[in-house]
C-alpha cells in the first residue's frame, strides 16, 4: 500500500502575540489515506479554516510538516505552493470562490487556462465537468445569474478541471439550504468515488459527516477525538486506528 | 449619528486625506483664479497703463490762426482748459508754436525767401544741440535757435543777427524783427510733425501764399514762448500737449478724464471760438485704455477658460473620491440602515464630515491660495512684465474659497443622496443609465452651441465673456464623453480575442477591463485629463506662435525705424553701422487708388523695400510656404541703375564753388537759349548711395547766360554718391523781357559738370570713371509736359568728372506760367511697376492679378501691374495695402517730375550687432518698431504674461490629479475584489501572475483612456485654437492662426501619462498581491 496522501505532522499555528496570541492549531498531526472522504468537524473558531489553508499551501504553520502526494508542502516557497495549488490540490469554498466577470464555462476554465491546455481540449473538458455536476445548459451564464447550489458545483467544476489529488472544501454547504447542500455533499462524494479525489471537508453539517469516510474533531487548535474511529470500520487499506 | 463622524473619519484617514487634498487642490485653484482674475488683472492694468508711450497717452489741444493781439491769452488759457480736461490726473505740459511767414529782407542775388518764427518748450528733449544753446526769455534781442540745415544755408551760427520782415500773409503790418541766433540744432524724432517744413529746416519750393509763387523758406527761428507771443506774431499753429501721470493711476481718476476728454472740444471751443477760428483737443488716451480693457478682457477670458478646466478636473477627481468613500462605507451604511437610522441621519453624518473638510479644506486654502499666487508672478515671464507681488488675498478670494469649498465638499454628500449608494459601481439602474445618456446627450449639445457662439459671436470688450470662458471647457468634456462611448466596443475586440487565448493572466486581464463596468468618474477624469493637458500644450504653442506672427506682420521687418523728418544722405550707413543688418530704404505711406480712398481712418498703404533683398528684410508668414524671395523676384526690377560717380564734401577738386580753371569741372551750370529770352535754371541731383536711398540736392537757380556758374547745393553728401538722374527746372527770369511773339521757341542748352572718379562701390551702382558709355535718357515732365520738346541728354568725360549735356525747345512764353522740366535719368522711366496687393484692397476695389492699378502717391499719378495677392502686406496686417520695390516707386516718381525722397523709413532685416535695437534707437531718427520687442509685448505684456502661464501650469496640475484618479480607482477596485484575488491565489496563480494581470487590465484601460484623451485634446486643439487665440484687441488674430501639434511635447506628455497611470497601478497592484493571502480567505469565508 502506499503512504497516505496527506501527513500532518506536529502542525501549530498562532496568530497574534504575547498574552493576546490565538493558538489555532496546537501540535495537529494526522494522516489521510488516498481516495477517502474526511469530515473536519468543529465549533466555529476551532481553527478549522487554518487547518485547511496549511494543508494546501495557502498558510505556513509556525511548526511542523505538511506532506501532500508526497510533497513537503512546508518547505515550499511562495511559488512552489502556487504550483502544488495549480496541480495537486483544489479548493471549494464556502463564498464559491467564482469570478464574477467570468461565465461558468470560463470559471470552469480557469484552472486549464492555467496550464495552458489547447483550446479545443479545455472547451471540451470544461463540458464535461459541466455535466458531471449537471450544469451543462448553464455555460455561458455568469455567477450573478446562477442559485447558490449552482454556482457552488461550478466551483466543484472548477475544483477538478486541474485534476487534482486533493479536494478541500471549507464549508461547501455553508451557504446552502438543506437540499441544497445535500445535493453537493452527494456530488462531492461521487467525486470521491468516481475520481479517486482525496477529500478534506471542514463541515458542520451531519449529513456531510454521515457520507464521510472519516471524521477529525478539531477543538481549540487540537484535534482531539474521532469518534467514528471506534464506530466503523476502516477504510479499505487503512490501520485501525489512524486518525 | 453625528457621535460617529469622527471615529469613522479616524477609521478612513488615509481615504479623507486624500479627499481632504483633492479639496484643498480645488479651492486653492478657486483662490488663486480670484487672485489672478482679480488683483493681478487690475496690477497689470495698471503696469500697462503706466508702461503707455507718450504716443499713446499725450493729449493735445491744436489751436491755429491766433492774432497776435490775442495771443497771450489764448497760450494761458489754452493751457488752462486742457489741464482742467486731464485733472484729477497729474500732467506737465509743453507747448509749441509756429509764427505766420515772413520775409527776409532782399539781398543781392537772392530771390525771394521766407522765414517763419517758433517755439517749443522742452527743446532739449526734441533736439540735439551742433552750436550753442536754447534760447533764453527776456533778452534785449530775442535770442534764437534754428535747425542746422537752415542755419547752414543761410550762413547763421551762434552769434550772428538775423532780421525778419513783416509777416506776408493775413494783411498785418508788423514791424520787422531782429533775432540773435544763439543756437543750432538737429531736430530729434517726434515732435516735428506739426512744424511748417516739418523739421527739415529748409523747403525750395514753400507756398507761403496762394497768390504767391512758391519760393524758398527756413525755419523755424525757434524762440523762448513768451518772446514769440511778445513779437506779436500771428500763430498760425498753436498747440499745448499734456503728458499725463500714469504711474499710479486710480479706476475714478481714470473715468473722470475720459468723461471729460468726451466733451473736451466743447469746452476748448467755449473757450476760445470767439478769438481763434480753430480749435480742438485730440487724445489717444481713450484708444489706449478701451484696448487696453479690450486686451484684459482677451487674457481674462483665456485665464478663466484654464482656471474652469482645472476646477472641472478638480470636481471629477472628486466625484470618484466620493463614490470610493460611498462605496467603502456601503456595508457600514447599509448596516445603519438596518439598524434604524433615516436617511436625513444619514445625509447629516454625511454633511458633517463634508463641513468640516471644507472647514480645514479652507483654512489650508486661503494661505496656499497666497503663495501660489506669489510664486506665480515670480515667474520670470510674469515678473518680467512686472506683475510680481508678494504672498496676500484679497476678500473675492476669501469669499471664493469658501465658496468653492462648500460647493466641492457637497460633491461629497451626494452619492448618500442615492437610494443604492451603498451598492459598488457593478451594479447600475436602468434608470441611472438613461440620467447618464440625457446628461452626455445635454452636455453635447451645450458644446456644441458653446462652439457655434465662439465662431460667430465677438468677443466682449469688457466684464467677462462667458461664452469664451466656458465653452472650451464645455467642449473638452463633450468630447471627453464621446470618447467614453466608444471604450466598451474596443474592449470588446479584447474581449473576443482573449477568449480564443489559451493562457489565464491577460485574458482574465482583458475580461475584467471588458466586461466590468468602469467606474464613470474614474474613466472620465483619465480621458478629461488627458485632453486638458494634451490641449494646454497645443494651445499654449498655437497661441505663442500667432502672437510671433503676428508681431512678424505687424513690424514687417526686424528693425523697422519712421524717420522723424526727411532723411538725409549717410543715415543708410549710420543705420548699417548700428545694426550690421540688410538695411533697406523703404516708405510707408498713404496712397490712392484709383479714386477708393479707403476705409474711414484707414487709407490703403503702399509699401516700398528693396525687394531684390525680400527674403533677408521682409517679415511675416507667407501661405503654402512660400518664401519673401519668390514674391520680391516678381516684383524687383531686373536691372540696377548705374549712375555717375559723385564726390563727397573735401574731395580734391570739389569745393562746390565752380571751377575756373583750376582742376577741372567742379560743380558747374553753364547754359544758354536762344530768342533773347533770359531764363533761369534750377538743377535738382537725384544721388543714389550704397545703401539704395536717393536724395534730392537742390542747387539755387542760376541765369542761362553762357557763363559758368557754380551749382550752389544746399547740401552735399558726406560720402560718395551716384547720380541718378537731372532735373532742370526752366522758368523764365522775372527780370527779363518776355518775347513778343507767343509761339516764340528756343533751344536751351544746359551742360552741368559734376565732379567725380572712381570705380563703382560693389552693389551694382556707376559703371565707372567718367561713363560715356551708360545709358542716360532725357524727357520733359511735370505739370505741363508740352511745355518743352525734344529734349536730350549727352555725357562726356571730363578730366575729374563727367559734363552732363543736355537741351531741349521750349515755348518761351509758356515759361512765365509754368517751369518747364527736363529730366535726365539713368534709368528708362517705368510705363508700369510690378506690384503685389493685399487681400483686402483686392477684395474692396475687385483688383485682380495681371490688370492695371492706377495709385496716386502724393500728387503723383503711376500705375501699378498686379502680379499677385497677398493675404497681407508686411506692416499692414488686415488692412489695404500695395507692396512694390523702392527702387521702381522711385524712378516712378522721379519720372513723374516727383523729386521728393521716396525714403522716411529704414527697414533692417537680420541685426548681427549686439543691442542692434538700443543702438539704433540711440541715433533718435525716428520711431522704432522692433519685431522682437512687438512680440515680447504680446506674448509677456502685463496684460498678456499671465495667461501662457496658467496655460503651462495647467498640465502638471492635469497629470497630478489623473494620476490621483488612477490611484484611487485601482485602490477602490482591487479593495472590492481582495477576496477574489486571494481566491484566484488559492486557485493557482501566483504573486506574479496576480500583479501582472492587475496591472494590464488597469494599464490597458487607462492606457485606452490616455490615448483617447490625447484624441480628444488634438480635436480640440485644432477646433478651438484659432478661435481663443485671438489678436491683442480680440479681433481675429492676422495672419490667421495655424492650430500647432508640438508632437516631441505631446508625446512625452503622452508618455507621462501612459507611465503614470502604469506606475500607479503596478505600486498599488503589488501591494495588493502581497495581501492576496490566507488572511483574506478567512476574514471573507468567516
Amino acid at each position: 500500500m502506499s503512504g497516505p496522501t496527506v501527513s500532518v505532522r506536529g502542525v501549530a499555528r498562532s496568530f497574534g502575540s504575547g498574552a493576546g496570541a490565538v493558538h489555532a492549531l496546537r501540535d495537529v498531526s494526522f494522516d489521510i489515506a488516498a481516495g477517502t472522504l474526511v469530515a473536519l468537524v468543529g465549533r466555529s473558531g476551532s481553527g478549522k479554516t487554518t487547518l485547511l489553508t496549511v494543508v494546501g499551501g495557502l498558510d505556513r504553520p509556525d511548526r511542523g510538516t505538511v506532506r501532500v502526494a508526497g510533497a513537503d508542502v512546508t518547505s515550499l516557497d511562495d511559488d512552489g505552493l502556487s504550483d502544488l495549488r495549480r496541480g495537486t490540490v483544489s479548493y471549494v469554498f464556502q463564498t464559491f470562490g467564482l469570478i464574477p466577470v467570468l461565465s461558468a464555462a470560463e470559471n470552469v476554465g480557469v484552472p486549464l487556462r492555467l496550464a495552458r491546455t489547447a483550446v479545443p481540449e479545455r472547451q471540451r473538458r470544461v463540458a464535461v465537468l459541466l455535466d458531471l455536476v449537471g450544469l451543462g445548459g448553464h455555460a455561458d451564464q455568469r455567477p450573478g445569474e446562477l442559485s447558490g447550489g449552482q454556482q457552488q458545483r461550478v466551483a466543484i467544476a472548477r475544483a477538478l478541471a486541474a485534476s487534482p489529488r486533493v479536494l478541500i472544501a471549507d464549508e461547501p454547504t455553508g451557504q446552502l439550504d438543506a437540499e441544497t447542500g445535500l445535493a453537493i455533499m452527494a456530488l462531492l462524494r461521487g467525486v470521491v468515488e468516481a475520481e479517486g479525489v482525496t477529500a478534506l471537508v471542514a463541515t458542520h453539517d451531519p449529513v456531510m459527516i454521515a457520507l464521510a469516510d472519516r471524521v477529525l474533531r478539531i477543538s481549540d487548535g487540537v484535534v482531539v477525538e474521532d469518534p467514528t474511529v471506534d464506530e466503523r470500520d476502516p477504510a479499505p487499506g487503512e490501520p485501525a486506528g489512524t486518525c | 449619528m453625528l457621535r460617529l463622524v469622527a471615529p469613522r473619519a479616524v477609521a478612513h484617514g488615509r481615504l479623507l486625506a486624500a479627499v481632504l487634498a483633492l479639496v484643498t487642490t480645488g479651492v486653492t485653484q478657486l483662490g488663486l483664479a480670484a487672485l489672478l482674475l482679480g488683483s493681478s488683472a487690475q496690477q497689470a492694468f495698471d503696469v500697462a497703463t503706466a508702461r503707455a508711450t507718450a504716443e499713446q497717452v499725450d493729449t493735445t489741444a491744436f489751436v491755429a490762426a491766433v492774432p497776435g493781439a490775442v495771443s497771450a491769452s489764448v497760450v494761458r488759457d489754452t493751457r488752462r482748459v486742457l489741464v482742467g480736461v486731464m485733472s484729477p490726473l497729474v500732467v506737465t505740459t509743453t507747448a509749441s508754436a509756429s509764427s505766420a511767414p515772413r520775409r527776409f529782407p532782399a539781398a543781392a542775388g537772392t530771390g525771394p525767401r521766407v522765414g517763419y518764427l517758433g517755439a517749443t518748450e522742452g527743446l532739449d528733449r526734441r533736439a540735439r544741440f551742433v552750436a550753442g544753446r536754447a534760447p533764453r526769455p527776456g533778452a534785449t534781442i530775442p535770442e534764437t535757435a534754428l535747425p542746422q540745415t537752415a542755419a547752414t544755408a543761410l550762413g547763421l551760427a551762434p552769434g550772428r543777427t538775423v532780421r525778419l520782415e513783416g509777416e506776408i500773409a493775413n494783411g498785418t503790418r508788423l514791424p520787422p524783427v531782429t533775432l540773435r541766433v544763439v543756437g543750432v540744432f538737429r531736430p530729434l524724432a517726434g515732435g516735428w510733425d506739426r512744424d511748417l517744413l516739418g523739421g527739415a529746416g529748409t523747403a525750395t519750393d514753400f507756398h507761403a501764399s496762394v497768390q504767391l509763387n512758391a519760393v524758398p523758406a527756413y525755419g523755424p527761428f525757434l524762440l523762448d514762448l513768451a518772446d514769440l507771443v511778445a513779437t506779436g506774431s500771428t500763430l498760425d499753429r498753436f498747440q499745448v500737449t499734456a503728458h499725463p501721470d500714469l504711474s499710479k493711476p486710480s479706476g475714478p481718476a481714470l473715468d473722470a478724464v475720459l468723461s471729460r476728454l468726451g466733451s473736451a472740444n466743447a469746452l476748448i471751443t467755449a473757450e476760445l471760438h470767439q478769438r481763434v477760428s480753430v480749435e480742438r483737443i485730440e487724445s489717444p488716451l481713450p484708444t489706449t485704455l478701451a484696448v487696453a480693457r479690450t486686451q484684459a478682457t482677451v487674457t481674462r477670458a483665456a485665464v478663466l477658460v484654464v482656471v474652469l478646466l482645472g476646477i472641472a478636473l478638480t470636481a471629477t477627481a472628486l466625484a470618484l473620491a466620493a463614490r470610493l468613500v460611498a462605496a467603502l462605507r456601503g456595508d457600514e451604511t447599509a448596516l445603519l440602515a438596518s439598524l434604524g437610522s433615516s436617511r436625513p441621519q444619514l445625509l447629516a453624518g454625511s454633511a458633517a464630515e463634508a463641513a468640516a473638510l471644507a472647514a480645514v479644506s479652507a483654512l489650508l486654502a486661503v494661505p496656499l491660495a497666497g503663495l501660489a499666487h506669489a510664486a506665480l508672478t515670480h515667474l520670470p515671464a510674469v515678473r518680467g512684465a512686472g506683475l510680481a507681488t508678494g504672498p496676500s488675498v484679497t476678500a473675492a478670494a476669501v469669499v471664493a474659497i469658501v465658496v468653492g469649498a462648500v460647493l466641492l465638499t457637497g460633491l461629497l454628500v451626494v452619492p448618500a443622496l442615492r437610494p443604492e449608494h451603498g451598492v459598488g459601481a457593478t451594479t447600475r439602474g436602468r434608470v441611472g443609465l438613461l440620467v447618464r445618456s440625457g446628461g452626455d446627450v445635454l452636455v453635447v449639445g451645450l458644446a456644441a452651441v458653446g462652439l457655434w457662439q465662439l465662431r460667430v459671436q465677438p468677443p466682449a470688450s469688457s466684464g467677462v465673456d462667458v461664452v469664451r470662458a466656458v465653452a472650451p471647457v464645455l467642449c473638452l468634456v463633450a468630447g471627453s464623453l464621446l470618447a467614453l462611448r466608444l471604450l466598451p466596443p474596443v474592449l470588446a475586440v479584447g474581449d473576443r480575442l482573449a477568449r480564443r487565448s489559451r493562457t489565464l493572466v491577460l485574458p482574465l486581464a482583458t475580461f475584467e477591463a471588458a466586461r466590468r463596468p468602469q467606474a464613470a468618474a474614474a474613466a472620465l477624469l483619465v480621458v478629461l485629463g488627458t485632453a486638458a493637458g494634451t490641449f494646454g500644450v497645443a494651445l499654449l504653442d498655437t497661441w505663442n506662435t500667432s502672437q510671433h506672427d503676428q508681431a512678424d506682420l505687424r513690424a514687417g521687418t526686424d528693425l523697422r525705424l519712421a524717420l522723424a523728418s526727411p532723411g538725409e544722405p549717410g543715415q543708410g550707413a549710420a543705420v548699417t553701422a548700428a545694426t550690421g543688418g540688410t538695411v533697406s530704404p523703404a516708405t510707408r505711406r498713404n496712397v490712392l487708388v484709383g479714386q477708393w480712398l479707403g476705409d474711414a481712418g484707414q487709407p490703403p498703404q503702399l509699401v516700398a523695400v528693396d525687394l531684390r533683398r525680400a527674403d533677408a528684410v521682409l517679415r511675416g508668414r507667407l501661405p503654402g510656404g512660400q518664401r519673401w524671395g519668390d514674391v520680391g523676384a516678381r516684383l524687383a526690377p531686373t536691372d540696377r541703375v548705374a549712375g555717375l560717380p559723385f564726390a563727397a564734401i573735401g574731395t580734391s577738386g570739389t569745393s562746390g564753388t565752380g571751377g575756373t580753371g583750376g582742376t577741372g569741372p567742379a560743380l558747374t551750370v553753364t547754359g544758354g537759349v536762344t530768342g533773347g529770352t533770359a531764363l533761369l535754371a534750377a538743377v535738382h541731383l537725384v544721388v543714389q548711395e550704397p545703401s539704395g536711398a536717393r536724395f534730392t540736392l537742390d542747387a539755387t537757380p542760376v541765369p542761362l547766360d553762357g557763363a559758368r556758374h557754380p551749382l550752389q547745393l544746399r547740401a552735399r553728401p558726406a560720402q560718395a554718391t551716384e547720380v541718378v538722374a537731372v532735373e532742370i527746372q526752366l522758368s523764365a527770369d522775372p527780370s527779363g523781357v518776355p518775347p513778343e511773339s507767343a509761339d516764340a521757341g528756343g533751344k536751351v542748352t544746359v551742360d552741368i559738370g559734376l565732379p567725380g572718379t572712381g570705380t563703382s562701390s560693389g552693389t551694382g551702382l556707376g559703371t565707372g570713371t567718367g561713363t560715356t558709355g551708360a545709358k542716360w535718357s532725357a524727357a520733359s515732365v511735370g505739370l505741363d509736359p508740352t511745355g518743352l520738346g525734344a529734349p536730350t541728354v549727352r555725357l562726356e568725360a571730363a578730366p575729374g568728372g563727367t559734363l552732363v549735356r543736355t537741351s531741349g525747345v521750349v515755348t518761351l512764353v509758356h515759361l512765365y506760367e509754368h517751369p518747364a522740366q527736363l529730366l535726365a535719368t539713368a534709368f528708362t522711366l517705368p510705363e508700369t511697376i510690378p506690384v503685389a496687393v493685399s487681400r483686402r484692397l483686392a477684395d474692396a476695389t475687385g483688383t485682380r492679378v495681371d490688370t492695371d492699378l492706377p495709385l496716386t502717391v502724393g500728387t503723383a499719378h503711376l500705375v501699378g501691374h498686379v502680379v499677385e495677392v497677398l493675404p497681407d502686406v508686411p506692416s499692414v496686417p488686415a488692412g489695404a495695402a500695395v507692396l512694390a520695390d523702392v527702387d521702381l516707386v522711385s524712378r516712378a516718381l522721379v519720372g513723374t517730375g516727383d523729386l521728393t525722397p521716396v525714403g522716411g523709413a529704414w527697414w533692417v532685416g537680420g541685426p548681427t550687432v549686439p543691442d542692434a535695437e538700443a543702438r539704433l534707437r540711440a541715433l533718435a531718427l525716428g520711431t522704432l518698431v522692433s519685431r522682437a520687442g512687438t512680440a515680447t509685448e504680446l506674448t509677456a505684456g502685463p496684460l498678456r504674461a499671465v495667461f501662457p502661464v496658467a496655460l503651462a501650469a495647467l498640465v502638471p496640475l492635469a497629470l497630478l490629479l489623473v494620476l490621483a484618479g488612477a490611484a484611487l480607482n485601482v485602490t477602490a477596485d482591487l479593495e472590492a475584489r481582495r477576496l477574489e484575488l486571494a481566491q484566484l491565489r488559492a486557485v493557482g496563480l501566483r504573486r506574479s501572475h496576480v500583479r501582472r494581470g492587475v496591472l494590464v487590465q488597469h494599464a490597458t484601460v487607462s492606457g485606452l483612456l490616455v490615448l483617447a484623451g490625447a484624441v480628444v485634446g488634438w480635436v480640440a486643439a485644432r477646433l478651438l485654437g484659432p478661435l481663443l487665440t485671438r489678436s491683442e484687441s480680440g479681433g481675429e488674430a492676422v495672419p490667421d492662426v495655424r492650430p500647432l501639434w508640438p508632437w516631441a511635447t505631446e508625446s512625452l506628455l503622452v508618455g507621462a501619462f501612459l507611465a503614470g497611470c502604469a506606475v500607479v497601478a503596478a505600486a498599488v497592484a503589488a501591494r495588493r498581491a502581497r495581501r492576496a493571502d490566507a488572511t483574506q480567505l478567512r476574514l471573507g469565508a468567516s
